[in-house]
């Protein structure tokens, strides 16, 4: 239940203003107006440390006409206890301040936030949208190179989180299986802003894409492929970036497979802007959210077996092959109802001191999430 | 004179029935394959339907629209319900299949070897809801014979998969009413020939001006208690389906 507290933007408008501004004033009578989201209660335990945290995530989806339609994602949590700060806070250079604290009390937060949102404008083949959302790029299941606007960290418990950008992303289809994405994120200054053009297309059964841009400070070139061969799936992602510190290759190669009742899906990740030598890691590139990873070689592995149609098991490894540290984390999942999901897990964090994964205590977790 | 009335009666009797009796024999496996999938299937479709999924101690409900283009070999489908899927959407053009997962907001492309699991924790395999293998051109045909099954007089045939088939299956039996040609069963069989579920068509019902069996069963036989109840709520048939439909920026789309 990662809240980023760390969001600074230039401009800070207050939550309220904001839903009120799509949802009440924009909404005329004749749009259609559709509420979802979900409540979650969130227990961990790492070390001494304690967390317990509620969400209430409300999510309205607004249709104005066949042409402009809006969606606002509004979080409000309670939590107590400290958030354990190997947990990387992602992007942290959101261009509108939308999170706020209502109240903080001897380790007791308060907060509401503004998960998503957008307005989106569909004229032919043309889409516009316009605020908080996400733009995922990338065919990797671990690691996204090309993911530069908003990028997840593969250690986090709730995989399903997944921060967004405040951009205009203008994304024109040329035809059922290709388009090109042109897209504008605002920084608090140009030397924080991005510019960047993905184009998409599917070549019988590949999947390939091409992108560039300027990610703040740095040029960054790539590419993403997915396709299969002898019935496994098949994606390899890569990108070049020319940046002030230094110029880096980023390759993921990956692979999964659905074996009768079990998934396995394994993944190389080559990280040029990462270190071999673990004395020269940048944690506090880490912590502070510009960086997701800090070695140079990893490998990620996943097994899945569904024991029923409410049961699963799933172990994760996150290795990195330079100090030999990794993370070991299994998971159990249980449908308690239709809309209801409970996981239980711990992240095991292995490896000496003073290695990427080794410097982490043990993590249990149990999350329940009721859908409705 | 009596005699020679008889007959020629009798001849022309003999005469007719044969001839009656023509075009069921003459009818070959592939064409009752033919008639029964065109009935089913048509050039479109378009429509809802609701999966129940039944476990010996529990019961999942699922409402899901579905559009599908037969001739050009192309399916979308997206979850209404439950709200915990609601807005998880799957496409398939020619042999390449996606799925949007809106938890994480990301497309992603369907390994081949993903498409002989449980749909959705279901008794359907991907490949029954998507249909990437086609009865009427991937298996070999043979008619088998005529048997009544649940009262009805059907045609039984065998369907062998093609050797470059990607199916689990060893052999099918499709059992096709006789009078209206709509499937009334199907076997399926491992690689060893031993039976490993069986889907039944009932409830036949107008929809769309078509007569149809709207309610499909899929019982796993060695699973005591489970089975798939797949119900068509509503259907439309060679309706006109816009050709953007079948696309990455549609299949994204939640509203």
């Amino acid at each position: 239940m990662q809240q980023n507290q760390n969001t600074r933007g230039p401009f800070r408008l207050p939550l309220y203003l904001l839903c009120s501004l799509v949802i009440g004033l924009c909404k005329p009578a004749s749009a259609e107006l559709e509420q979802s989201g979900y409540y979650k209660n969130i227990l961990f335990q790492s070390g001494d440390a304690l967390y317990t945290g509620n969400r209430l995530r409300l999510k309205y989806n607004i249709n104005f006409d066949q042409h402009i339609s809006a969606e606002i994602q509004y979080t409000n949590q309670l939590t107590y206890g400290i958030f354990p700060v190997f947990q990387t806070p992602l992007n942290s250079t959101n261009f509108i301040k939308t999170d706020r604290v209502l109240r903080r009390d001897t380790g007791l937060d308060w907060t509401h936030s503004l998960y998503r949102g957008f307005v989106s404008f569909a004229y032919d083949d043309i889409d516009v949208v316009i605020g908080r959302q996400r733009i995922a790029w990338g065919t990797g299941r671990f690691w996204n190179p090309t993911d530069l606007l908003n990028p997840f960290d593969p250690t986090n418990i709730e995989g399903s989180e997944r921060t967004g950008v405040d951009a205009i992303n203008l994304r024109i289809t040329t035809d059922r299986l290709s388009y090109l994405s042109l897209v504008g994120a605002m920084g608090s200054d140009l030397t924080q802003t991005s510019l960047a053009a993905r184009y998409h297309t599917t070549i019988g059964p590949h999947d390939i894409s091409l992108m560039t841009g300027r990610f703040r400070e740095s040029l960054v070139i790539g590419g993403d492929y997915a396709g299969a061969f002898k019935g496994a799936g098949v994606r390899v992602e890569s990108s070049y970036t020319l940046s002030p510190i230094k110029n880096f290759w980023k390759l993921v190669f990956s692979v999964d497979y659905q074996f009768p009742g079990v998934y396995v899906l394994g993944e190389y990740f080559y990280n040029g802007q990462g270190e071999n030598d673990k004395k020269k890691y940048d944690y506090a590139g880490l912590v502070s959210g510009r960086l997701t990873t800090i070695g140079q070689n990893y490998l990620g592995l996943t097994v899945n077996k569904t024991l029923s149609m409410l049961t699963s098991i799933s172990a994760q490894l996150l290795l990195n092959l330079n100090d030999g540290s990794f993370l070991m984390g299994p998971t159990f999942s249980y449908s308690l109802s239709s809309n209801t999901d409970l996981i239980v897990g711990v992240n095991w964090f292995m490896g000496l001191p003073d290695t990427e994964y080794g410097r982490s205590p043990i993590l249990f977790f149990n999350q329940v999430q009721w859908s409705f | 004179m009596k005699s020679k009335s008889f007959k020629k009666a009798l001849l022309g009797g003999l005469v007719f029935s044969m001839l009656a009796a023509l075009p069921a024999m003459a009818i070959t496996p592939k064409e009752i394959l033919q008639k029964s999938e065109a009935i089913m299937r048509g050039d479109t479709l378009q429509g809802t339907m609701e999966m129940l999924i039944i476990k010996p101690k529990y019961q999942r409900k699922m409402v899901m629209q579905i559009w599908q283009d037969n001739k050009g070999n192309r399916f979308l489908s997206r979850v209404l319900s439950p709200a915990k899927e609601k807005g998880t959407g799957s496409l398939k053009i020619d042999k390449s299949m996606w799925n949007y997962l809106p938890k994480v907001e990301k497309v992603i492309k369907i390994p081949p070897s993903l498409m002989m699991q449980p749909w959705m924790g279901s008794d359907f395999t991907n490949d029954d809801m998507v249909k990437e293998v086609s009865l009427e051109d991937d298996y070999q045909k043979k008619l088998l014979g005529e048997t009544k099954v649940n009262g009805v007089n059907t045609y039984q045939l065998e369907l062998i998969p093609n050797p470059d088939v990607p199916v689990v299956w060893g052999k099918l039996h499709y059992y096709v009413n006789k009078s209206n040609y709509l499937p009334v069963k199907q076997d399926f069989f491992d690689e060893k020939g031993k039976l490993v579920k069986y889907m039944s068509f009932s409830n036949v019902k107008k929809m769309h001006n078509r007569l149809i069996p709207t309610r499909m069963e899929m019982v796993p036989v060695t699973k005591k208690g489970h089975k798939t109840v797949l119900t068509y709520l509503d259907l439309q048939y060679n309706v006109k389906i816009a050709a953007d439909t079948f696309s990455l920026r549609n299949l994204k789309d939640t509203k």
